[in-house]
C-alpha cells in the first residue's frame, strides 16, 4: 500500500470555519467508500470529533514527551548562574526560591552550568492522545495538558498514528495561528487547504498560512466561507489568491444548518445534506479530488 | 563510495524504500568501488523516533559515516538544507521502491 | 489615593469566538468613560487589533533571540556543538566548521557554552517586532511574530515585559491573548486581576471554554465569561451556563446582530459607532462591571 495522500486544513485566523471544513470533507470522501483518518491537529482547543457527530468509542494514550528543568531545593544554593543564563525567560527569582516555569524548553543549559548539581532534565507528560471511532472513520485527536508547550511535537506525533491506519487519505485540521503546531500540520503534507472569511483580518493571516506552505512546497488551495457575508470584498480575494497563483476551490455562504448541526451533535453530511452549506462544500471536495488526482 | 538509501523494512534486497525519509526505520548503507557493490549492510535508524530536527540529524549521522548521495523519498526544507550544508547529494526515488530496483536506477551491479 | 492599575486579560480557547472584538470594544468603552486605557494585542501570530481600531502603529522594537555565529578561525570542527545542541540545528561532519539550520535553532545558546574553544559568539535572530499606536482614546502595543518563526511564545513574553513598562501611567490594561489554552495564553493570564472568557453558544465554544477555563482555575484566577454571538439561531447557552456556574463565573451575554459584524468589517469599536445598540450596551454592562471591580479593589 502507498503513503497517505494528506491533506491539512488551515486558516490562520480562528472561526473562519476550518473544522466545519475539515468534518465535511471527511464525511465526503467516507460516503464515496474512500479510506480516510481525520485528524484533529487544534491541540489546545480540539473539536473535530464533535463536528463530526462525536465518537462511537474511544480510547486515550497519554504522550509522555516534553522535557522540564526541575531545581532540586535541597541542592540548590541560590547562585542565579541558571537564572543568567536561560534565554526563554523560564527562570524566575524574585524574593525567594529560584523558579521555573512553563517557559521551559527543557534545553539542560541550566543542568549543565549548575554548579552543584541541582538541576535535572525530566520528562512530562505533554498531552494526550484519542482514538475515536465515528460513523465515517477514526479520528486521531491531540490534547494538549493545558499550559504546556510542545503542541508542534504532539501534532507530529498524532500525524504519525494516523498514517498507520493506512487510509487513501489523512485529513489534518489545523489549530488556529501560524505558529508552531500549524507549522508541524502543514509539514510533509501533499495539500493545504487555506479556509478564508471576506474579511481583512482574515485575509491578511492567511497570506502568512500561504508562506508557510510555499516554504514546504506544498499544493494550495482557498475555501472562501460565509461569503455572503461581505460579497463587496470578494474581488478583493481573488486578486490576492490570483496574485499567490491559488485557485479558488470553491466558495461556501453562511447557512444556520451548519450551526444548528452543531447544536444536534450531528455531522452537517449527517444532519443537512441538501443545505446551501454543503451543496457548496461538496463541489469544492469535488473540485479538490480532481486536482489531487488530474 | 558509500551510498544510503531509506528503507520501511529491512527485508535484504526485496525492502523498500521508506515513506519518510528521517523518520525511516531503516538504512541501506551500500559501498560502492568501480560501479560494483562492495558491502551492503540494512542497519536501524536510531535518529528516527526524535523529537525535532530528526532530518538534520539523520542527515549528520549519514554524513558522519562518509555517506555522499542519500536516497529516499520527497524530503523536507530542513533535511534538504543539511544534506546541502554537509555536501551530500539527493536522490529521490518513489517510496515502495524495492532495494534491488534502486541499484538498478542508480546503475550499480552486485 | 492613586489606584493601581488592573489588568484584565481577554482569552476563551477556541479562535474566533470574537475575543479582539470584545477586547477592542471593552478598551474602547473605558476610555469612553474617561479612563486612562492600554489594549495589549498579545495574539502575535494574528494581530489584528490595529486593524480593527483603524490605528497606524510604529515600531517600537525588534525582538531578537540567540542565534549562535561561529568564528572560522577558531572553529577546530570537534563537532561538540553539533552534538549538543537540542534542536539538530547545527550540521556538520567531524573536522568540518558546522553550520546553522536557522529555522530550527531555539535558542537556547548551549553551544555557546559547550564550545571549548570559544568559537561560538552571540548572534541575533529576528523574530518578531513590537509596536505602538493609538487612536486618542486608548494606547495600544502590539506584538507580532514572523512567519514561519518558532518562538511565537518568547515574543508573547517580550511583548507582554515592553507594555508592563508602562501598565503604571494607566487606570486599565487589557490583555487581547492568543486563541488556545498553551503556555502562550498562560503567560497573559499569568498577571492577570481579572480573566475574560470569551465564548459562543455553540458546543465546540462550551467545551473549549472549559478547557480554557480549567487553565484560569489553575491559576486562580477570577473569572467572567462573555458570551458573544448570544441568540445566534440553533446554539445552545444551557451549555455554557452550566460550565459558567461550574466555575462560579458571573456571565455576561453579547447577542449576535448584523451591526455587530458591519461595524466589524468597518474597523470601527461598535460602542463609538452605534452605543445605544442592544451590542454596545451589553459591552457598556461589562465595562461597568469591570469599573466596579476597580473600584473595589
Amino acid at each position: 500500500m502507498g503513503e497517505p495522500i494528506e491533506i491539512v486544513v488551515a486558516s490562520g485566523k480562528g472561526g473562519t470555519g476550518k473544522t466545519t471544513f475539515s468534518a465535511f470533507l471527511i464525511s465526503f470522501f467516507a460516503e464515496r467508500g474512500i479510506g480516510v483518518v481525520g485528524v484533529d491537529a487544534d491541540v489546545e482547543a480540539p473539536d473535530l470529533l464533535l463536528a463530526l457527530g462525536g465518537a462511537e468509542e474511544e480510547y486515550r494514550e497519554d504522550v509522555y514527551d516534553s522535557q522540564v528543568a526541575v531545581i532540586d531545593y535541597d541542592k540548590c544554593v541560590s547562585c542565579g548562574i541558571c537564572f543568567d543564563s536561560c534565554r526563554y525567560g523560564a527562570i524566575e527569582w524574585r524574593n525567594g526560591p529560584i523558579v521555573i516555569n512553563e517557559m521551559c524548553e527543557g534545553c539542560g543549559l541550566c543542568s549543565m552550568l549548575c554548579p552543584v548539581g541541582a538541576i535535572n532534565v525530566k520528562t512530562i507528560k505533554t498531552g494526550s492522545i484519542v482514538f475515536g471511532k465515528t460513523k465515517y472513520c477514526d479520528v486521531v485527536t491531540g490534547e494538549l495538558e493545558v499550559g504546556r508547550k510542545h503542541s508542534g511535537r504532539l501534532v507530529e506525533i498524532i500525524k504519525n498514528k494516523a498514517r498507520k491506519f493506512d487510509p487513501s487519505y489523512v485529513v489534518v485540521d489545523a489549530a488556529a495561528g501560524t505558529g508552531c503546531p500549524v507549522i508541524s500540520s502543514i509539514s510533509g503534507s501533499d495539500f493545504l487547504v487555506v479556509v478564508v472569511e471576506p474579511t481583512q483580518y482574515s485575509i491578511r493571516t492567511a497570506s502568512k498560512i500561504v508562506e508557510i506552505g510555499k516554504i514546504f512546497g506544498v499544493r494550495m488551495g482557498v475555501v472562501i466561507n460565509k461569503y455572503d457575508m461581505n460579497r463587496s470584498f470578494l474581488n478583493h480575494i481573488y486578486e490576492w489568491a490570483s496574485k499567490l497563483g491559488i485557485e479558488i476551490l470553491g466558495e461556501i455562504p453562511f447557512d444556520e444548518s451548519v450551526i444548528r448541526a452543531y447544536s444536534e451533535m450531528r455531522s452537517l453530511m449527517d444532519f443537512a445534506p441538501d443545505s446551501q452549506a454543503a451543496r457548496s462544500m461538496r463541489r469544492a471536495a469535488e473540485r479538490l479530488l480532481v486536482m489531487l488526482n488530474g | 563510495m558509500k551510498i544510503a538509501v531509506a528503507l520501511e523494512n529491512n527485508n535484504g534486497l526485496d525492502s523498500i524504500v521508506a515513506y519518510r525519509f528521517a523518520r525511516a526505520p531503516f538504512f541501506a548503507i551500500i559501498e560502492v568501488e568501480n560501479g560494483k557493490v562492495k558491502k551492503l549492510e540494512i542497519i536501524p535508524n536510531s535518529y528516527g523516533g526524535g523529537a525535532r530536527g530528526v532530518g538534520p540529524a539523520v542527515a549528520n549521522w549519514l554524513a558522519n559515516m562518509g555517506v555522499k548521495i542519500v536516497v529516499g523519498p520527497h524530503i523536507g526544507p530542513n533535511a534538504a538544507m543539511a544534506l546541502r550544508n554537509l555536501g551530500v547529494e539527493f536522490r529521490q526515488v518513489s517510496s515502495g521502491t524495492r532495494l534491488a530496483e534502486v541499484m538498478r536506477i542508480l546503475g550499480f551491479s552486485m | 489615593m492613586v489606584k493601581k492599575t488592573m489588568i484584565v486579560s481577554v482569552g476563551g480557547g477556541k479562535g474566533g469566538t470574537g475575543k479582539s472584538f470584545i477586547s477592542i470594544n471593552i478598551a474602547s468603552a473605558l476610555a469612553m468613560k474617561g479612563h486612562k486605557v492600554l489594549l495589549v494585542d498579545a495574539d502575535v501570530e494574528s494581530p489584528i487589533d490595529h486593524m480593527l481600531l483603524s490605528i497606524r502603529r510604529e515600531k517600537i522594537l525588534d525582538v531578537f533571540g540567540f542565534e549562535p555565529v561561529i568564528v572560522p578561525t577558531l572553529c577546530t570542527g570537534c563537532g561538540k556543538c553539533v552534538e549538543m545542541c537540542p534542536a539538530h540545528a547545527l550540521v556538520g561532519k567531524k573536522g568540518d566548521i558546522p553550520t546553522l539550520i536557522s529555522e530550527l535553532c531555539e535558542g537556547c545558546a548551549i553551544c555557546m557554552y559547550v564550545c571549548d574553544v570559544k568559537a561560538i559568539e552571540e548572534g541575533k535572530r529576528r523574530l518578531g517586532a513590537i509596536y505602538r499606536g493609538s487612536n486618542g482614546e486608548l494606547d495600544l502595543i502590539q506584538g507580532e511574530v514572523n512567519a514561519g518563526v518558532k518562538q511565537h511564545i518568547y515574543v508573547i513574553l517580550y511583548t507582554l515585559r515592553e507594555a508592563s513598562k508602562v501598565f503604571g501611567h494607566y487606570d486599565f490594561v487589557i490583555i487581547d491573548s492568543a486563541p488556545g489554552t498553551g503556555a502562550g495564553v498562560w503567560l497573559t493570564l499569568r498577571e492577570a486581576n481579572l480573566v475574560i472568557a470569551v465564548t459562543e453558544p455553540t458546543p465546540l465554544g462550551a467545551r473549549d471554554l472549559e478547557i480554557f477555563l480549567n487553565l484560569a482555575s489553575k491559576l486562580n484566577k477570577d473569572v467572567v465569561v462573555v458570551l458573544n454571538k448570544s441568540g445566534l439561531p440553533g446554539g445552545r447557552r444551557e451549555q455554557i451556563v452550566r460550565i459558567s456556574e461550574k466555575f462560579s463565573a458571573k456571565l455576561f451575554n453579547v447577542y449576535y446582530s448584523y451591526d455587530a459584524l458591519r461595524t466589524y468589517i468597518d474597523s470601527v469599536p461598535i460602542v463609538r459607532m452605534l452605543p445605544k445598540s442592544k451590542v454596545a450596551l451589553s459591552i457598556f454592562r461589562i465595562a461597568d462591571h469591570i469599573e466596579k471591580l476597580y473600584n473595589s479593589r
